[in-house]
């Protein structure tokens, strides 16, 4: 096809004769092989032959003068219009290639800004969460559910001491392994698994009581774990519960 | 440190006592999105004068309201608002050094501009001027326990720590004026070294010892002045330690370093908790505040954490600039249609 578009471009000189020889000669062995191109040549040379009656006949107009004038001027306001239109399609093309590119930059900038700035954001909230956890799990702070809970695991402790289970430092070695440690135990669990916030902030803190699970009884481990972990986060309640109270 | 003793240091140095009752004052901030505020001030009081430990209180351009609370035994409140049109004219309400002479405010709305949103910054620091400030914080605490301390972690043990750095710093003070009358004096019944080769002994025994109990227990129920009580006390326990004949060549000076601290102490008298809230615009992102609702940040707080270190409350949230999305999502069509119009002519001229 790019072959064909050259060629046609060389065919309209070539009716005329105004080819090179070599040309003439690239023309004619193209035209061998492409039917297309030669039936260009036949009807170019066709509309010739139709044509050259009439141009033995041209009128005589030299007595006209105002027709001439009148061809003459609007041939040339053509001329003018044609040219007008071809620099304001050239204009728009230079803005067209200026604006692409700069209005390309400034999308990919502003993807790009956006792109970054949610997933900073993101992590900002993220870590906000993470400050509000370790907040909540606090001594002191605005957590009201955690009094609540100690209180009720505090008044099952002192119900059980009441009942003669438990010694009066009721999470001691000798305790363990009575049924009140159980019961303790189960209620720590439930609140481990309560709440989130909470349940992050406690396994944090006490790494191994959170891994504690009573199904299949308490062993020696979780019992060790019990009473040192579970003791020391019922100390914290107990302190929690008379901060409240006061 | 048991409960005797600590009423016979608190005697001897006066903390944050008085006989006006708690005093709690909230501050609730609203911040808009344009950085203009508007910052209310509200506490319950037992009567209607507002007290001289409070702070901060609204000065020039407050309005000010004292209603009835409905509370018998705080049965006013008195509540100050004023809008701030500027984050600037917000920083100049507390840049004024003549707001206490112990606490400075530095106070900041920080507006930044990144085209989709807009990313507000709010930080409000409380920045306690020691008067006296012989003992750094540090000798007594950690870094980590005084941020502990801030964040209101282990309360009660890191409390007994900050009470026992105030005291000791309060102690050092006393004591400086001590030697340094002792060496006006120069009198070779009362060496210097005496004072300085017992100091530690002096200052257990006002922390420690039996007698100070004792006198602590003589002098609280009595009719007498605090001044006087203090003085009873340090004769009694420095007579021990120094021998009567020398702690009674240093009672001027000592009078006049009681009363000095006295003086100073006026200084430091704050509320006894401020809660600040403060309602950001937009989103949420960053704050170390305490409890948190939505976008309304809580901090709660007691002068003793402001002054173990710069207490600090900081929050960021983002605004988001609808015009902008409106602009970028244009431009983006733009680019589309310059695209597709461009297309169409290079194929019409191909054609």
């Amino acid at each position: 096809m790019n072959e064909c578009r050259k060629i046609e471009s060389l065919i309209y000189l070539y009716r005329k004769g105004e080819l090179s020889a070599d040309e003439s000669k690239k023309v004619l062995e193209h035209t061998e092989s492409c039917t297309h191109c030669l039936e260009i040549i036949q009807q170019l040379l066709s509309i010739d032959a139709a044509l050259l009656p009439l141009r033995e006949n041209v009128p005589y107009l030299s007595g006209d003068a105002a027709l001439v004038n009148k061809t003459i001027d609007r041939i040339a306001k053509i001329n003018v219009i044609t040219g007008a239109s071809e620099k304001k399609s050239l204009n728009l093309d230079v803005v067209f290639d200026w604006l692409r590119p700069a209005l390309s930059f400034i999308v990919l900038a502003a993807t790009v800004l956006f792109v970054t700035q949610l997933s900073r954001d993101a992590r900002k909230i993220s870590n906000l969460e993470i400050h509000l956890r370790a907040m909540e799990g606090n001594v002191g702070s605005d957590v009201s559910y955690t009094n609540s809970d100690a209180r009720r695991l505090i008044g099952i402790a002192s119900l059980e001491e009441k009942k003669g289970f438990a010694s009066p430092s009721s999470f001691n070695n000798a305790a363990i392994g009575l049924d009140p440690m159980r019961m303790i135990g189960s209620e720590l669990l439930e609140l481990f698994k309560k709440k989130n916030g909470l349940f992050d902030y406690l396994s944090s803190r006490y790494p191994n009581l959170s891994k504690v699970t009573l199904e299949d009884g308490i062993n020696d481990r979780e019992r060790k774990i019990l009473a040192t972990e579970g003791k020391a986060l019922m100390k914290e309640f107990e302190q929690l519960l008379q901060e409240g109270e006061k | 440190m048991n409960s005797i003793n600590k009423i016979v240091m608190t005697l001897l140095f006066p903390l944050l006592i008085s006989l006006t009752g708690c005093l709690d004052e909230k501050v609730k901030t609203t911040i808009n999105s344009d950085g203009s505020c508007q910052r209310t001030i509200s506490m319950k009081l037992q009567s209607k004068s507002v007290p001289e430990r409070a702070f901060p209180v609204g000065s020039d351009g407050w309005s000010v309201e004292l209603r009835e609370s409905g509370d018998t035994s705080v049965p006013y409140e008195y509540i100050a608002t004023k809008s701030f049109r500027s984050p600037e004219e917000f920083r100049a309400e507390y840049s004024s050094e003549n707001i206490s002479k112990a606490m400075r405010i530095d106070v900041s709305i920080e507006k930044r501009f990144q085209w989709f949103y807009t990313y507000i910054d709010y930080s409000e620091k409380y920045l306690f001027k020691n008067p006296y400030g012989h003992v750094p914080v540090t000798n007594f605490l950690t870094p980590e326990e005084i941020e502990q301390f801030q964040c209101g972690e282990k309360e009660e043990a890191l409390k007994e720590k900050v009470d026992r750095w105030i005291e000791r710093d309060k102690f050092e003070e006393l004591y400086a004026v001590l030697v340094n009358d002792a060496e006006r004096m120069n009198d070779p019944a009362l060496p210097v070294s005496l004072l300085r080769d017992n100091k530690e002994r002096f200052a257990s025994m006002l922390a420690e010892d039996d007698s100070t109990k004792k006198a602590g227990k003589k002098y609280s129920d009595t009719t007498l002045t605090e001044e006087q009580i203090i003085l009873n006390i340090y004769l009694e326990v420095g007579g021990k330690v120094f021998g009567k004949a020398a702690i009674q060549k240093l009672q001027p000076a000592a009078v006049q370093a009681i009363r000095d601290m006295q003086l100073k102490d006026e200084l430091i008298k704050f509320p006894d908790t401020w809660e600040y809230t403060t309602i950001m615009p937009g989103l949420l992102l960053e704050s170390n505040g305490q409890t948190i609702r939505g976008n309304n940040v809580t901090w709660k707080f007691r002068p003793d954490h402001a002054k173990v270190a710069p207490y600090v409350m900081h929050a960021s949230s983002r605004v988001v600039n609808v015009w902008a999305f409106i602009v970028s999502a244009g431009l983006l069509l733009l680019l589309v249609l310059i695209s597709l119009v461009s297309i169409v002519r290079r194929r019409r001229k191909a054609a």
